[in-house]
């Protein structure tokens, strides 16, 4: 007897059919009955939603305060709960998510907005915002829901973290030991530089130890956030960007001595020791190994978060804020920026009742709590915007920021520029050209300017006037 | 003339195919149709959230006429392979023929020049910022006691790049263990002969030993370009392309355009142009082995 080994054709197609038969029949077959239907409004009240969240805040204080707005929110009884996912690289992986069709429902940080805006890629929220019993137009401090819209809609909603961004923060210590009077912040840039002088220490060496200010670093430097390159020109009272003529404003003096500015205080360090300075250090305020947290850099140009993650990073140190420095012909103007990170929802996402449900959620009193107390961040509400509310007594300064709003004699909102991802880069491109000499301040801020025109005409030629 | 192929070939066909079909479908979906868009995409203005806008050769042309941090990044990633992987195989090379020597603790000594293999880029990364770092680094700690100013290693538009190689250097063990299995190849008669002929111990590595070993050598070179070329993680995570775009090497710029700004079809282009590149170095670097490789198994 012998036994074949090879599949016949005939059999293999025999076992194709019922196999492919089988499928057809349990395709349309129809859904198992319910054993008992229950009643319209029963099911309503049963049927829970699970939205997916993202968001890219980690660290110990960031991810606490996620994992407790999440916690918050499920604890409700609410149709609707939340998964949340920490996601590292969230630009890139949304980008991914969005375009293969299965984006979270609700994100939030730290994306590059402007661009999602402009191309499309979330949804403008105005019909819900204007039907919400939650959340209102006036409900936020002004300018912030104008930074979250691109030509007149509105795709993010301030929710976690979104206030003002400019304040200029000292360290009392350091200031006290090199004998200046906190009292009399500098206002001018040229004061300003005095201060840095008196306050850069050096080892006998030529090690830097101390820099007083870092031009780069935290709101006035080099950070994706997009209310970040706007710190030098509105300095110089310069408006960089056009939004009716989507333009920009670069290839100008003012910003040219802007440039020039950011040279002096890197020259004064050495630009090979500010480069290791900034790289052995890191910047911003949240990590305690940061310049300023540990005491190695005397001023910082920073927001209203700076208080409370002080609080957090740099226990033991005192620290004070005022207005940040401006050029001569402004000096007796102070300004203000208010900016931050909004909610939104990617198109594709189906559960667009459920997700913005859980950002009216984030942007109401309970959840701003648990992420105040675990970070000091606020979310942009008017309402939570008194300084003299206690809890705000917790983090030292943070007073100083909320009434920044009102006392400032300029409020600005951050520009939504389309291509901000490349704005950034040239930015950066021209801050280190000019720094390590490679060209001058007028060359720099005009290939800027040529650079930036070139790359908006490429991508939105309909909106260039 | 051409031979009808006979039912039983077709079905033997039919079902090799059935049984690699996993593989094929994996090559198609994964690989075949990435890089068939990837070419449509480098003629296109893409941003992945709006429709491809045909442009012809234009991101090319851009590339090479307008885009002055392309030549930056070319400069960067040629130095990076024209150094950086010749020193990694003399160093692999030297630690290998080191390791093959007869002594103590070999097996010891041969696991610690594998273990940079084993730890992730993020964790070696870690280590060399710590290595590296000039306030508290473990170098300039030692240089600042002496009260001497400290080595920008990765802060400095001329040291970036060497301190970066640096780390690949270290990073040799699988080109180790490649030379170490060659080297155990090398016959001893040929050895004791040419000794016997009088050649000193310089000798017969120079004229026995790395002849022997060319093979193993041509192949950590065109891998090690290869990877060169591509060169992404630590250069990421180390210095982020800077000072002053010094270590702005190719993969990083790609993945800028790609994601930061949002010019995938410019990205694409710039693939494209890498992919010439390696192609280029390596049929250079096949054509030239035909004068330096020995394949000890030839005829002629």
């Amino acid at each position: 007897m012998t036994h074949s080994t090879t599949l016949s054709r005939r059999r293999f197609l025999q076992w194709g059919a019922v196999g492919i038969g089988g499928a057809a029949l349990a395709a349309c077959a129809a859904p198992a009955a319910p054993a008992a239907a229950p009643e319209e409004g029963e099911m309503a009240s049963e049927e829970v939603v699970t939205i997916s969240w993202w968001h890219q805040w980690g660290g110990t204080t960031g991810m606490a305060a996620m994992e407790g707005v999440a916690a918050a929110f499920n604890e409700e009884d609410r149709n609707v709960k939340v998964e949340r996912l920490h996601v590292t690289e969230m630009n890139d992986k949304l980008l991914a998510a969005i375009a293969g069709g299965t984006p979270p429902d609700v994100g939030v940080c730290c994306v590059q907005y402007a661009e999602l805006y402009s191309r499309g890629a979330v949804m403008a929220l105005d019909d819900r915002i204007d039907n919400s019993e939650v959340i209102g137009r006036d409900d936020f401090v002004a300018g912030l829901l104008e930074s979250m819209q691109w030509q007149g809609e509105t795709y993010g909603i301030p929710g976690f973290e979104a206030g003002p961004r400019y304040g200029l923060m000292y360290n009392k210590a350091i200031v006290d030991e090199a004998g200046l009077d906190p009292e009399n912040l500098p206002r001018t840039w040229d004061e300003m530089f005095e201060w840095h002088v008196e306050l850069t220490k050096f080892d006998d060496a030529g090690n830097v130890e101390i820099v007083g200010f870092d031009p780069r670093d935290a709101t006035a430097g080099n950070g994706p956030a997009t209310n970040i390159p706007q710190f030098w020109a509105l300095t110089y009272g310069l408006d960089m960007w056009d939004d009716e003529t989507s333009s920009f404003n670069y290839d100008n003096e003012l910003f040219v001595s802007a440039l020039q500015t950011i040279k002096r205080f890197t020259d004064h360090v050495g630009v090979q020791q500010m480069e290791s300075f900034r790289s052995s250090f890191g910047g911003w305020t949240q990590s305690p190994s940061s310049s300023f947290p540990s005491g190695v850099q005397a001023m910082i140009v920073t927001g209203y978060y700076a208080p409370g993650e002080l609080f957090h990073s740099a226990p033991d140190k005192e620290f004070g804020v005022g207005w940040v420095p401006v050029s001569d012909a402004r000096s007796e103007i102070t300004f203000q920026n208010v900016g931050g990170h909004p909610m939104y929802i990617p198109n594709g996402v189906t559960e667009i009742d459920a997700a913005f449900e859980f950002i009216e959620f984030c942007s109401e009193e309970k959840a701003q709590g648990v992420i105040f107390d675990n970070t000091g961040w606020l979310g942009g509400r008017k309402a939570l915007y008194d300084p003299d509310l206690p809890k705000y007594q917790r983090y030292e300064n943070l007073d100083w920021f909320l009434r920044s709003v009102n006392e400032a004699d300029e409020l600005w909102a951050c520009p939504v520029i389309p291509i901000q991802g490349f704005v950034n880069q040239q930015r950066s491109r021209a801050y280190e050209s000019v720094i390590f000499g490679d060209k001058d301040a007028e060359q720099a801020a005009a290939d800027m300017q040529a650079a930036c025109t070139e790359e908006m005409l490429k991508q939105f030629p309909e909106l260039v006037g | 003339m051409t031979q009808r192929w006979t039912p039983a070939q077709i079905r033997s066909l039919l079902k090799g195919l059935a049984f690699i079909s996993p593989w094929l479908v994996g090559f198609g979906g994964f690989v075949l149709y990435p890089i068939a868009a990837s070419a449509y995409f480098s003629l296109t203005r893409y941003d992945v959230l709006r429709p491809a806008r045909f442009i012809g050769l234009e991101n090319y042309v851009e590339l090479f006429t307008k885009d002055e941090t392309f030549q930056t990044v070319i400069g960067n990633t040629v130095y990076l392979v024209v150094i950086g992987v010749p020193a990694g195989l003399v160093v692999a090379f030297l630690l290998a023929s080191l390791l093959n020597r007869e002594m103590k603790l070999r097996p010891l000594f041969r696991t610690i020049f594998f273990l940079p293999v084993l730890v992730p880029a993020v964790a070696s990364a870690e280590v060399w910022r710590w290595v590296y770092n000039t306030n508290y680094g473990v170098i300039n700690s030692f240089i600042k006691s002496w009260g001497l100013a400290v080595i920008p290693f990765i802060s400095s538009v001329e040291l970036a790049k060497p301190s970066l190689i640096l780390i690949h250097v270290w990073a040799q063990g699988t080109a180790i263990i490649i030379f170490l299995a060659a080297l155990q190849d090398v016959p001893r008669s040929l050895l004791d002969a040419s000794e016997v002929d009088g050649a000193n111990a310089l000798q017969r590595f120079w004229h026995v030993t790395i002849p022997i070993c060319t093979p193993a050598i041509l192949f950590v070179m065109l891998t090690g370009m290869i990877g060169m070329f591509q060169y992404f993680t630590l250069g990421w995570l180390l210095t982020q392309g800077g000072p002053n775009e010094s270590t702005e090497f190719f993969s990083l710029y790609l993945y800028r355009n790609a994601f930061q700004f949002f010019k995938m079809g410019y990205a694409s282009a710039q693939a494209w142009i890498l992919f010439i590149i390696i192609l280029a170095f390596t049929l250079l670097i096949f054509r030239s082995s035909a004068r330096w490789v020995y394949y000890a198994g030839d005829s002629d």
